[in-house]
């Protein structure tokens, strides 16, 4: 029988391994998926990428239209989900923190957070790119609102449900109002928090591809306007992949390289942003 | 924690003598808070027992008693900042200008602004030192940029802070030390011109040379509010009080000048705790 610290010493050192192990797991994946992308993508890795359209099969071109359609989309998702998303999360965490309401809203948008987005871009084909009859980058846009919603709602709730109750209790104390003490306080002490929960879900967004194929579809030219069809980084590499086109192969993996480099330092953005936050309370 | 078993047979003599003490100060001028009793609940939790006591105008009161004895639940009382919580609750009634402040109707934010509150550690809002201080005024008074640069440097020069910080208004509070902060959260409080100031034991997370600032302080502003102290420290309570309030278990045992209750208490367990035999 072994002494309890040996013992002990054996599971530290067992967990620590172990946790190591998965450590390097998931970091070879990315590893991997980062190279094999630059690998394969880095003939179209150019200037060109930036600045010329989506070619037609067998010429060359670049992902310009693309890159601008999934800007144009991504931004309408933050105007409409930020602050709806910012509001219903101040709803839950200061006016329903232990209610039964707020338990409820809390679990439906637990569900929206995992519902497949197949399904989310399936339900704004139905109701809207039917209704008007084409594809829209605007229906592109809600989509990935609604995709980007809950993760919000849910971040701003618990970031400002993490605020010391000190804090909210001394504005309080000065006889200032609800609203008040969450605009003015609140939100500024939560503001690291709330920012890091709108650039994960922009993170989160920014590959989808299933909603996109309901509503944005593509579009193989230039167009400024979300009113049409909207080219997109997602389906382009959906399309081009699928394509028996060397060239479009390439545009392909660049685009798919350049996507995981964006939403790799999305998410060290956040973190930091979030440390920082941390440091200044 | 407290001495359970002789506690209970005292609490009968102690019940007698809260007339006589509470009556005590009401001699010199009249009172600017009343409370009479006043219970409090924490759901089912009874925390404060039948509290009655005056708290006199322009004077300092100091609440003392050992751990979990009601002193923040009491002042948390006269400005119902306990109701931010579901499930607290007081009854009973506590008396300023006329109007009891525990009634439903009595407007919070107005009561707020007569009774301010600084907390046991240092809370800055993150934002500059000069919105701090202005936030409230902004809220309660329409002034116009002068006027609430004036009023923002006189609540810093009451809380003696304007020459520390008069140079560096637009920087981040939360660069201020933790005494500055503190400070600074006086400022604030003071800067909605209330009548009463609550202070739960506001020296409680500062170093000896920064708690000596406060209470230093405190004797300054007495000239111009009523001053309700929790505190942990005895020496802090004789350095700076006038009145003394002794609770026990959810129960003022014991209330009347300062010295009076340091060095001729009338009850056992007063007696007991300022000499430091428990609590
Ligand atoms: N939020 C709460 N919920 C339930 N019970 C509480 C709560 N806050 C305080 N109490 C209880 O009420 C009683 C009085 O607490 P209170 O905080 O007023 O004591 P205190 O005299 O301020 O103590 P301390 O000197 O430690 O600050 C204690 O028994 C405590 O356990
Ligand atoms: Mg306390």
């Amino acid at each position: 029988m072994l002494g309890l610290r040996t013992r002990r010493q054996i599971a530290n050192r067992a967990m620590v391994g172990l946790s190591m192990l998965a450590t390097a797991v998931g970091l070879f994946w990315l590893g991997w998926i980062m190279l094999t992308t630059l690998r394969y993508g880095l003939g179209a890795l150019s200037t060109r990428l930036f600045t010329q359209m989506t070619p037609p099969p067998g010429s060359e071109g670049g992902l310009l239209n693309a890159f601008y359609g999934s800007f144009v989309m991504v931004l309408i998702a933050i105007v409409l989900g930020t602050p709806i998303g910012v509001l219903a999360g101040t709803f839950l965490a200061e006016y329903h923190r232990q209610t039964r309401t707020g338990a409820v809203i809390r679990f439906v948008n637990d569900i929206l957070l995992s519902a497949p987005s197949i399904v989310i871009g399936l339900f704004v084909y139905e109701l809207l790119i039917r209704r008007i009859g084409h594809f829209s980058g605007w229906g592109g846009g809600i989509a990935l609102a609604i995709i980007m919603l809950p993760v919000i709602v849910r971040t701003t709730d618990e970031m400002l449900q993490l605020l010391p109750a000190n804090l909210r209790e001394a504005a309080f104390a000065l006889g200032i109002p609800r609203w008040k003490v969450v605009s003015a306080v609140l939100y500024r002490a939560a503001s690291a928090g709330i920012l890091t929960g709108v650039l994960l879900a922009v993170a989160r967004i920014s590959g989808e591809t299933a909603p996109l194929l309901f509503t944005a579809l593509n579009n193989q030219y230039w167009s400024s306007s979300p009113n049409g069809p909207l080219a997109n980084v997602p389906v382009v590499i959906f399309q081009f992949a699928m394509s028996p086109y060397d060239s479009w192969h390439e545009l392909a993996w660049a685009g798919a390289f350049i996507v995981t480099m964006f939403v790799l330092a999305l998410a060290v953005t956040s973190r930091a942003l979030l440390a920082k936050g941390k440091r200044g309370q | 924690m407290n001495e359970g078993s002789p506690g209970a047979p005292r609490a009968q003599p102690a019940d007698e003598l809260r007339k006589p003490a509470a009556a005590e100060p009401a001699t010199a001028s009249a009172p600017r808070l009343s409370a009479r009793g006043v219970n409090f609940y924490y759901g089912k939790h009874l925390a404060l027992d039948n509290v009655s006591l005056d708290f006199e105008d322009r004077k300092i009161s100091a609440i003392i008693g050992p751990s979990g004895c009601g002193k923040s639940t009491l002042l948390r009382i006269f400005n119902r900042i306990y109701s931010l919580y579901p499930g607290q609750r007081a009854t009973g009634s506590v008396v300023l200008d006329g109007e009891d402040i525990l009634a439903r109707e009595t407007p919070v934010n107005e009561l707020r602004a007569k009774v301010g509150m600084v907390l046991q550690t240092p809370t800055p809002f993150p934002m500059s030192i000069q919105d701090n201080v202005a936030l409230a005024i902004r809220y309660h008074e329409k002034l116009s940029r002068v006027d609430l640069d004036e009023r923002v440097e006189n609540a810093l020069r009451q809380a003696a802070l304007w020459d520390e910080v008069k140079d560096v208004l637009k920087k981040s509070a939360l660069s201020l030390s933790g005494g500055q902060q503190q400070r600074l959260c006086i400022a604030r409080a003071v800067a909605v011109e209330p009548q009463i100031l609550l202070m739960d034991e506001p020296t409680a997370a500062l170093d000896p040379i920064a708690t000596l600032k406060i209470e230093d302080l405190l004797s300054d502003l007495e000239q111009r509010y009523t001053i309700i102290i929790v505190t942990h420290n005895l020496q802090q309570a004789a350095r700076v009080s006038d009145l003394t309030a002794f609770m026990l278990m959810g129960r003022l045992i014991e209330f009347g000048p300062t010295e009076r209750i340091f060095t001729d208490p009338v009850s056992k367990e007063t007696n007991a705790y300022v000499t430091g035999r428990f609590g």
